[in-house]
């Protein structure tokens, strides 16, 4: 076990300590950490216990980054491979899907840890104690099903997990930061509003005056500006409420509905360059699995490059069949060396130009998907080929020799063909079938192989 | 909420929730002394691998003195085909078999007041956890205003407000109370129902 592996294995131990108690809660449905933070939060006398026994989750946690995060940082700098950092979520919704999609085509996922981000930072300002509840299961959980994969001996590690948070941020750098972001806010209000405010503070002192969803759309200049959801009159209003109910659990005031509008934009801005920040301090490219934060940290840098496209494009609907292969054919992925190959297969048509173009990456997930078709349809072929292969083996291809070894007289060749040339004949034979259908059956468990089967059964 | 989906054994998961507090706590203090409710139970489990299907271990602790018992609770499991049945945990102090939600409620205590620094709380901390764990905010700690709730109570005794419980051994001892008998001197229910009836 490596430094790394052991690590990981003492972090796991924390989450064991702490709710290792509830885990035989946890069902095998792939959504059930969600089921078990719910239920739990919602079972008063058992909630308001556990709630209590961790209360010291925050001071364990931070003592265990204060050991050992600068050795998975350095660690993860000095992978000379393609690393990307997720940032939609607290985690995203189902780890394991997020990871099968990216892993396709990504050597290492980062995912900042939830832990030490609802523990520390996000308990501060959440002020309903079971919503906290709910969200820290839900996330620790989300992980610690994938403990196997965080803790696999593999070339590259799949899966890393790092303190990421801006408050971790040096003070410094950190303010700057917040400084960029709230240029770059108050930069954005005014285009989208036809607007020239000078500070954050006027932005969102303008927007805290419009008190419903319908004051804020028509105000609205350039819909060009906004993500899609924001576009359209019905799916903003649904986000607003949503968001404001959200609100209701945290010390942000729920205002109006252009407060919150606003502080939610604010909020984006400065996850980007949260995001940006670390992604430049490990070398690795952004990733995210829903729209509204990858709109914003694409508006920010004008457009991904290839890699980061494709990473992200594998995120969308159209690929959640890739969620139905099983977790260890990850580890197959690996272990036969493929990923390159897999990475040429996903390439194939997609270059940096045309993903920088491509704002809402339909072009390259289309092309995603077409290049993935004519993989498994050249392996389709393949198998064809090997299963005509061992057919005629068997029906035709069997030598005058062995046939007349099999049927029970030795046939004269110039001399006399000797017996053990004849038993030579049917080794060979053997060996040849053998190999033929050997190669059959790998290419039928190779990850091509998973992957085409879970894309036919969509 | 969803509906729950789970159906959850409130004493098994109370127990572990608690007793994983409790080794946290032990590793991180070799010296830490849990509940005497949990040595209690720690006491019964020792004996469990000795017996047969059917037959029952108690194990009792408390958290006095060698002079003085304090919170004395015992802990009564039978051996099951499957596991082990808690067939009862009582407080024999007072003689009365713990509740389940009472159960929880001590070990929130607990875990409250171990978050307290130092070997004693002061009364308003002791207040504040009880009314962390007991809902509707039922403590107060009265500080020097102690007297005033004596005076209170006695006016309401008086005026036959206050209805005591058919207790001749209770009724006499409030009895032998003077005005200026100390606090300290106060047995420990009757100071507490002074508090309580106080507000």
């Amino acid at each position: 076990m490596n430094e790394i592996q052991k690590i990981y294995e003492i972090y796991f131990s924390i989450i064991d300590s702490f709710f290792g108690s509830i885990k035989h809660y946890l069902g095998n449905k792939e959504d059930s950490h969600i089921d078990l933070g719910i239920n739990m939060a919602s079972y008063p006398l058992i909630s308001d216990l556990i709630l209590d026994a961790i209360y010291d989750l925050d001071a364990e946690i931070e003592e265990f980054w204060s050991k050992h995060a600068k050795i998975i940082f350095d660690f993860t700098k000095d992978q000379d491979t393609l690393k990307c950092i997720y940032s939609g979520d607290i985690s995203p919704v189902v780890l394991e899907n997020f990871v099968k999609k990216s892993a396709l085509y990504v050597d290492t996922i980062i995912i900042a840890d939830p832990i030490l981000n609802l523990s520390i930072f996000q308990k501060q300002i959440i002020l309903d104690k079971k919503y906290y509840l709910n969200k820290l299961i839900r996330h620790v959980f989300n992980i610690w099903k994938l403990k196997d994969l965080v803790v696999a001996n593999t070339k590259e590690n799949i899966l890393i997990i790092l303190p990421i948070n801006l408050q971790l941020v040096n003070s410094k750098d950190r303010s700057q930061l917040l400084v960029i972001a709230n240029k770059k806010f108050t930069k954005y209000v005014n285009s989208i509003l036809n607007q020239s405010f000078e500070s954050r503070k006027d932005s969102l002192s303008f927007l805290e005056r419009l008190q419903t969803s319908k004051n804020i759309f028509e105000g609205i200049k350039n819909f060009e500006l906004l993500p899609n959801v924001f576009r359209e009159f019905s799916t903003f209003e649904k986000f607003l409420t949503n968001f404001g109910n959200t609100g209701k659990y945290s010390q942000f005031r729920d205002k109006s509905a252009g407060w919150n509008f606003g502080l939610y934009l604010q909020s984006q801005f400065i996850r980007v360059q949260e995001h940006k920040f670390f992604c430049e301090k490990v070398s690795a490219e952004p990733i995210y699995d829903y729209e509204l934060p990858w709109f914003f940290f694409n508006y920010e840098i004008g457009g991904l490059d290839m890699d980061a496209s494709i990473a992200n494009a594998l995120q969308k609907e159209k690929f959640e069949w890739i969620s139905k292969i099983p977790i260890s054919a990850l580890k197959i992925l690996r272990e036969e060396n493929k990923l390159d190959y897999m990475r040429n297969i996903l390439r194939t048509g997609i270059t940096d130009l045309k993903a920088k173009n491509d704002s809402n990456l339909s072009q390259v997930a289309t092309q995603l998907e077409q290049n993935l078709k004519e993989a498994f349809k050249q392996q389709k072929s393949e198998i064809r080929l090997l299963e005509k292969e061992v057919a005629n083996i068997t029906k035709k291809e069997i030598p005058i020799t062995t046939g007349g070894f099999l049927a029970g007289f030795i046939p004269y060749f110039g001399n006399i063909v000797s017996i053990v040339s004849a038993g030579r004949d049917i080794k060979k034979l053997i060996d040849k079938h053998k190999r033929a259908e050997q190669e059959i059956k790998f290419k039928e468990g190779n990850f091509i192989n998973l992957l085409m089967k879970s894309y036919e059964s969509k | 909420m969803n509906q729950n989906k789970i159906k959850i054994d409130f004493f098994g998961d109370g127990m572990r929730i608690f007793l994983d507090y409790i080794s946290r706590q032990l590793k991180k203090n070799p010296d830490y002394t849990p509940h005497p409710l949990i040595r209690a139970f720690e006491c019964a489990l020792q004996g469990i691998d000795k017996l047969k299907e059917g037959e029952c271990t108690a194990g009792v602790s408390q958290d006095g003195t060698k002079t003085s018992v304090y919170e004395p609770y015992i802990v009564v499991l039978q051996k099951k085909k499957k596991g082990i049945e808690v067939k009862e945990i009582r407080n024999i102090k007072v003689n009365k078999q713990l509740p389940l939600d009472v159960m929880i409620i001590i070990f929130r205590l607990q875990i409250k007041l171990d978050k307290t620094k130092g070997e004693t709380v002061n009364p308003q901390q002791a207040v504040d956890a009880l009314n962390a764990v007991i809902p509707g905010n039922k403590f107060y700690a009265l500080g020097d205003r102690w007297k005033e709730a004596r005076d209170e109570f006695k006016k309401l005794l008086e005026e036959g407000k206050i209805h005591l419980p058919n207790d001749p051994e209770l009724i006499k001892e409030l009895k032998q109370i003077k005005y200026d008998t100390p606090w300290e001197k106060y047995n420990g229910p009757h100071n507490s129902d002074t508090m309580l009836r106080y507000r």
